[in-house]
């Protein structure tokens, strides 16, 4: 399985401290042939994929399933988006991007290495390894 | 995977109880013996001229797919015809049953063509009640055209490859049985160049045009296998620090924080004169220097200080006249050198009454003392 590492998307410091509730804020996984790591805000259909093909716009949603702190250590983590099955081409992407919904903001990205394009009955699984992110 | 021929096989039969056929019978465009694979899709039509419409599922192999429905022409000779298809498991079949005549007057052809590479959704079949395959448009890149035909006619004689089809070894395979009051005809061909837009099999040749006979035709679209790729990404977790800078605590700014354990450093601070040190109840150190309490001019200077124990340090001090300790009501010890009380100012002789004339302590001579003395001894006798 490949293994992407997390890489900020770097004006997101901003909002994580001063915008974003991170322990209840939707959350989701977006594909997208572009970085987002430069970018301080995210449109649903503009920077991801457009619906299609068994992918909708905006990406798929991970539930906050652990956001506390332990020894001064804050740990968050999220579920594993739902699988996307190509019945049709989807893509080419080659990012995918943590995004929080509720303030438009994305905050991370895992980079595949490559564009891939899904054809029918490909399917794509993005998985976190772990938690999401860590804070201390 | 592009598909590609595997094998395929014909013969005849008029039984009333369905044949097995084995596998062992195939051959492929080199007319060698193939093996079948996992995933190989097996089609098998089957002619049974009758007299009779042997209705739906009559000529269908168990287990076996029927590839549309039925195709039955009425006429003397009745045409029976059916296309049905096989995906093979992990083990792959050896053999295949075909179905039973109604009458051992009524022959059975049959056509087994075996292919890999192609998808389990047949793209697509048309059937019509004559010999000539009808058109297809194949809708996947790679794709692959099987015509197959059946005949009801009163004399057998086999199919001749339309004339646009393959003609590699076994693409084109046909079979009759001529020992039947009703015999059939049975013929399979193939198309492989398929690039774009619609494809009509030409017409089967051979066999016969008497008008006592009758037709089917299926023409089958076979779609390229495309593997399906699961695609993974495990992403790991990522860290955020927040990190600060050094403070000072400046002089009337708080630091107030929750509970726990903090380590505040700061450099050496004075204590200066009319500055405040406020502190809320706990446990503090401060250290210091010495410091000396010295007389400023006129100036009044105060040590004040709750209940507690102190220590004052400082050099010896000569009490000079016109100088007062004054002190508050409580308890106070001053340690000091002994003194000689000695005369500083000549006091006043007593005489008369008048109050005016009291001398004060510390104003009287040694005279004065005597007199005194001899008085209070006087007193003293007389009592």
């Amino acid at each position: 399985m490949p293994t992407a590492s997390y890489t900020k998307c770097t004006a997101a410091i901003e909002p994580l401290l001063e915008n974003i509730n991170v322990g209840s804020d939707a959350w989701k996984i977006a594909l997208t042939n572009s970085s987002a790591v430069a970018k301080t805000s995210f449109v649903a259909g503009t920077d991801d994929l457009t619906t299609g093909n068994g992918y909708t716009q905006g990406g798929n949603s991970c539930t906050v399933t652990g956001a506390s702190q332990t020894g001064g250590t804050y740990t968050f983590t999220l579920s594993n988006p739902t699988l996307w099955t190509a019945t049709g081409a989807i893509g080419p992407f080659r990012y995918s991007v943590l995004v929080d919904v509720t303030t438009g903001t994305p905050v991370a990205q895992w980079d595949y290495g490559s564009s891939i394009t899904l054809n029918s009955g490909d399917t794509f699984t993005f998985t976190f390894n772990g938690s999401v992110f860590t804070a201390s | 995977m592009e598909i590609s021929f595997v094998g395929s096989f014909v013969g005849t039969h008029a039984a009333i109880t369905a044949q097995t056929v084995a596998f062992s019978n195939l051959r492929d465009s080199s007319n060698l013996q193939p093996t079948l694979a996992q995933n190989d899709i097996v089609f098998v039509a089957v002619e049974n001229a009758s007299t009779i419409d042997r209705g739906v599922g009559a000529l269908v192999p168990s287990t076996y797919i029927a590839s549309g429905a039925a195709n039955y022409q009425n006429d003397t000779n009745d045409s029976n015809f059916q296309v049905s298809y096989k995906v093979m498991g992990a083990t792959p079949d050896t053999t295949v049953a075909i179905p039973a005549s109604n009458a051992t007057t009524a022959g059975v052809a049959y056509a087994i063509y075996v292919f890999r590479g192609v998808n389990t959704v047949v793209a697509g079949n048309n059937n019509t009640g004559i010999a000539n395959a009808p058109a297809i448009t194949p809708t996947t890149a790679g794709a692959w055209i099987v015509a197959f035909a059946g005949a009801a006619v009163a004399a057998g004689a086999v199919f001749t490859n339309p004339a646009n089809m393959s003609t590699v070894t076994n693409h084109f395979r046909s079979a009759t049985i001529t020992t039947t009051t009703n015999d059939a005809n049975i013929g399979g061909a193939i198309y492989t160049a398929w690039t774009s837009g619609a494809f009509d099999p030409a017409v089967f040749g051979g066999s016969t045009s008497t008008n006592t006979g009758s037709w089917s035709a299926v023409t089958i679209a076979l779609k390229a296998f495309v593997a399906t790729i699961n695609y993974t990404l495990d992403g790991t977790p990522g860290t955020y620090a927040v990190t600060g800078n050094t403070a000072s605590v400046a002089f009337g700014a708080k630091l107030i924080g929750n509970a726990g354990s903090y380590s505040l450093a700061g450099n050496t601070a004075d204590l200066k004169f009319a500055a405040l040190l406020l502190a809320e109840a706990g446990s503090y150190s401060i250290n210091g220097n010495s410091a000396t309490l010295d007389v400023v001019a006129t100036v009044a200077l105060q040590i004040d200080a709750d209940s507690g124990i102190y220590s004052l340090t400082g050099g010896s001090a000569d009490l000079s006249f016109g100088y007062n300790v004054t002190a508050n009501a409580g308890s106070y010890g001053i340690i000091g050198q002994d003194a000689i009380l000695s005369l500083i100012q000549a006091a006043p002789k007593k005489g008369g009454g008048s109050s005016s004339n009291y001398a004060q302590i510390g104003q009287y001579d040694q005279q004065d003392l005597r007199d005194i003395i001899d008085i209070v001894a006087l007193i003293i006798g007389r009592i």
